[in-house]
Formats: structure tokens, C-alpha cells, sequence
């Protein structure tokens, strides 16, 4: 019993853990707040100035 | 990219040529300055020669372009053109003559093709004291010590490219069956050679190892995909030899290796073909980097004196990302007066801009010194160098319909009021 609560326990801290490192790292983290602008992609060639 | 050699650059390099270049279908704003030193093998390079090396460059910074070097002798292969290339002792001589003219233009070197050895300076028929199909180590020493010239005498924040992967896994010791570290995120754009040693191929999908560029096959094709990512890559074809040259294959190869620059010109039959069958469209609108911006998120109501923040969601849609130092700044212009409020952004490096992603970063200031009222904002990816950082042909265009202010190389986000 007591081994079955600790193995529990432990893939509870590890999904807990693994939750916490998505929030973090993940690209969808949530946008700020505030006035949302958005722009029309062209086909243009462009001139580059190959930086 | 337009190819020039050393007579081709007498004739044509001056700005109004480069200024209508610019105009053209394909918008032309890079050259491969060739420069065939074939007279001075055994002797100094003599001052009129230097002299067109300085108004070449001077012509680039005034007509908007910028240029990729190669020094080299002989522009044939063929044993009656040897000796292919000059002795060390000659080469090293030449390196140090150059050398002051690469300092002082590095504004407009986009990077610098190694080059000296061999016939078209791409070190394979290559004589004169440096080992043809080299084997043993000290067979390379010759050549990493004008490798090693070269680094030294290009500026510390340009690029030198080497003809085929094999030679820069050679180098840094990566060859036989030493296990192969290309460049890491974490390593790019420092003063190292693993750092600044980038790449060129001149045979470019014209056989199945691009005739001798992969002799080593997939672990040097794995490297230089992985390696250019932080360094530049181009060149030309060679041969056609389908399926290799065609030209769905071409924009795939183009894509893994991070293709900047390609020569347009050469060879007519490969680059035709695209043209014909609307490749070269494609490669036209991918070469180097092309950043769309699909979003910005603003600080609402911002006031003067307080902090501004703007978040911005970014694509490069381009084959590479800029791999030469790229100034970020936001600018404010006030409606009412002009009155302009730059802020330099130090901590965003468009360089890790890679292409196939999407990139989220936000740019922050503090509105000191600003008045209330209604300014236009703006985001200004100028050259970091102060001789072109205002200079609009050397600014980054965002590749988003009504954005572009053609006068300052500003991008127009959106009009903010200031309270």
C-alpha cells in the first residue's frame, strides 16, 4: 500500500512538474494585454540589404 | 547576385549602375566582386589596382549595394594556365595589401569568400608550394595558414567561406570518423573561426555530391545544413544535370542550406530553366531572409515618461537569417512637430531570426523626454554601422503590404496616443 501511494505520488510531482515546464517553455504561452495590431503579408520581391 | 570580375568591375561598378540594378525585376543588390590577380603573381599588387578595390567599394555604399569578395589568380583549370596560384610567400604579401581595404569597407562586405588558392580561387587545382589532393595533415598547413591570414585580416564581424564542408570539418578537427559538431546557437556570431568560418558552393545541384562538394557524403551534408544556420551560404551552378538541377529540388536544397546569395547568371542554362518554369520567382522571393509581420501588441493608453512595451509575433518566410549584425530599434515620430524618439533595442539579435519559425519577442522603452500627443510608430532594422545606419537602401523591409516608409526605411506599425 504504502509503495503504491509513493509511486503514485511520484508520477503526480512528475505530470505536476512536467505541466509547470509546458506553461513555461511553451510557445502558446498566453499574449499580453493591450492594443492588438495586425498587417497584411506581401508578395513582393523585396530589396535586400542582406544585412 | 551578380557575378563581377576585375574587368567586369572597370567597366560597371560605379553607384548609378548599382542604383539601377535596384530597379530591375529581381531588385539586384549584392555582387560577387571577383578580382583576378593574374598579372601581379610575383610582385606586389600595384596602387591603381587598390585604388578600383576602394572605388568599387565607395560605389556599393553610394548605389545601395553590397558586395561578396574573392580574391584569386587564374581563372582556368587547364595546365596551360598554370601556375594555378602564387606562392605563399606571395599570397601572404597580397593578403596584408588587402587587407587595410576590407577594415575600412566591412560596411558593405556581406563576407569573404577565401579564395587565393587555385583556380577561381576555390582550392582544388591548386600548385606553387600547396599540395594538390591534399591528405595528411601537414599536406593542409599551407592552406590554414592563409585560412588563418584571412581571418585575421577580415573584420572580426564578417564571414569567410570556404569552398566545400570537407575543409572547415578538416579544420576544426571533425574529420575521419571524429564525431561532428556543427556551429550551436550558443557558439554563433563569437570571434572564433567555428564562429566565422562559413561556406560557399559553387557547383550547386549539379550532380548527386554537387560534383565534389560532398565527397564525404551525408555527415558533411549534415553539417553544412546544420552549420548555416548561423552562417552564410550561396553560390552558382555549375553544370545541369537533372534531377538534381531542377528546380523543386533546387528550393529544397536551398531551404537546408540556408541559401543568402545565388549568381543569377551562371550558369544560363540551370538559372533559365527557373526562370522558365517560375523557380527562379521563388528563389527571388526566399533568398536570405524575408520577415513578415503578423502581429504587434501594444501598451494601451501609453504615457509620456512611463514604460512602452510592444510584443510582437514575427515570420522568416526567407531561406536564412541575417547572419551580419542587425540593428533593432522603435521609433516615435510626433505627428504634430516631427520630432523623432529613437529607442535602440541592444537585447533583440534579428541574427537568430531563423527561417521556418515563428518568432515572439516584445521591445521596451521608457517614454522619457516625450511629449503628449499622437505619434506614428515605427519599427527600424537599419545597418548597425554608423556610415549607412541611416541610410534607407540598407534598411530591412518587411515583407507586409503598406508598412514601408521609402524615405527613412522605417516600418509603420501604427499611430499611438501618448497621454
Amino acid at each position: 500500500m504504502k509503495r503504491i501511494f509513493i509511486i503514485h505520488y511520484s508520477l503526480f510531482i512528475i505530470a505536476v512538474a512536467f505541466c509547470m515546464a509546458m506553461t513555461a517553455c511553451t510557445p502558446n504561452a498566453p499574449e499580453p494585454q493591450g492594443t492588438t495590431v495586425t498587417f497584411e503579408e506581401s508578395d513582393e520581391i523585396l530589396h535586400l540589404c542582406r544585412s | 547576385m551578380r557575378y563581377y570580375t576585375s574587368a567586369d568591375l572597370e567597366a560597371h561598378a560605379n553607384a548609378n549602375t548599382l542604383k539601377n540594378n535596384r530597379e530591375t525585376p529581381a531588385k539586384l543588390t549584392l555582387y560577387l566582386h571577383s578580382y583576378y590577380l593574374t598579372d601581379y603573381m610575383e610582385s606586389d599588387i600595384p596602387q591603381a589596382f587598390l585604388n578600383r578595390l576602394e572605388t568599387n567599394m565607395n560605389a556599393l555604399r553610394e548605389g545601395g549595394a553590397k558586395a561578396i569578395l574573392r580574391f584569386s589568380y587564374k581563372s582556368s583549370m587547364g595546365t596551360s594556365a598554370q601556375p594555378w596560384n602564387a606562392t605563399p610567400e606571395w599570397i601572404h604579401r597580397h593578403i596584408d595589401q588587402v587587407a587595410p581595404y576590407l577594415k575600412k569597407h566591412a560596411d558593405v562586405i556581406l563576407c569573404v569568400q577565401c579564395g587565393w588558392l587555385g583556380s577561381w580561387g576555390e582550392w582544388y587545382y591548386v600548385d606553387n608550394g600547396f599540395k594538390f589532393n591534399p591528405s595528411r595533415d601537414a599536406d593542409f598547413e599551407p592552406r590554414w595558414e592563409v585560412l588563418e591570414h584571412m581571418l585575421r585580416a577580415v573584420p572580426e564581424d564578417r564571414q569567410v567561406a570556404l569552398r566545400i564542408p570537407a575543409y572547415k570539418m578538416r579544420y576544426l578537427k571533425m574529420h575521419g570518423d571524429t564525431a561532428m559538431t556543427p556551429l550551436s546557437a550558443e557558439e554563433a556570431y563569437q570571434n572564433t573561426p567555428k564562429a566565422r568560418i562559413c561556406g560557399h558552393n559553387d557547383c550547386f545541384v549539379s550532380s548527386s555530391n554537387d560534383v565534389g562538394t560532398y565527397n564525404g557524403g551525408n555527415k558533411e551534408r549534415n553539417f553544412w545544413a546544420a552549420d548555416t544556420k548561423y552562417t552564410f551560404m550561396g553560390g552558382e551552378t555549375c553544370e545541369k544535370k537533372m534531377p538534381y538541377s531542377g528546380g523543386e529540388y533546387a528550393i529544397k536544397e536551398m531551404e537546408k542550406y540556408h541559401w543568402t546569395y545565388l549568381n543569377r547568371d551562371y550558369r544560363e542554362e540551370v538559372t533559365g530553366m527557373w526562370r522558365a518554369d517560375g523557380t527562379m520567382d521563388t528563389i527571388l522571393h526566399r533568398l536570405g531572409y524575408r520577415f513578415v509581420l503578423d502581429k504587434a501588441i501594444l501598451t494601451p493608453a501609453p504615457k509620456a515618461g512611463n514604460s512602452f512595451e510592444a510584443y510582437f509575433q514575427l515570420r522568416n518566410v526567407g531561406f536564412a537569417a541575417p547572419n551580419n549584425k542587425r540593428a533593432v530599434e522603435l521609433v516615435f515620430v510626433n505627428a504634430a512637430s516631427g520630432r523623432k524618439h529613437v529607442f535602440p533595442q541592444t537585447a533583440a539579435d534579428p541574427r537568430f531570426w531563423l527561417p521556418g519559425e515563428l518568432h515572439k519577442f516584445t521591445l521596451a522603452c521608457t517614454l522619457s523626454d516625450m511629449e503628449p500627443g499622437q505619434y506614428k510608430l515605427y519599427l527600424n532594422l537599419p545597418d548597425p554601422y554608423p556610415s549607412i545606419h541611416d541610410n534607407p537602401y540598407f534598411s530591412i523591409r518587411l515583407a507586409n503590404k503598406n508598412m514601408w516608409d521609402e524615405a527613412t526605411g522605417y516600418n509603420f506599425i501604427a499611430t499611438v496616443n501618448v497621454e
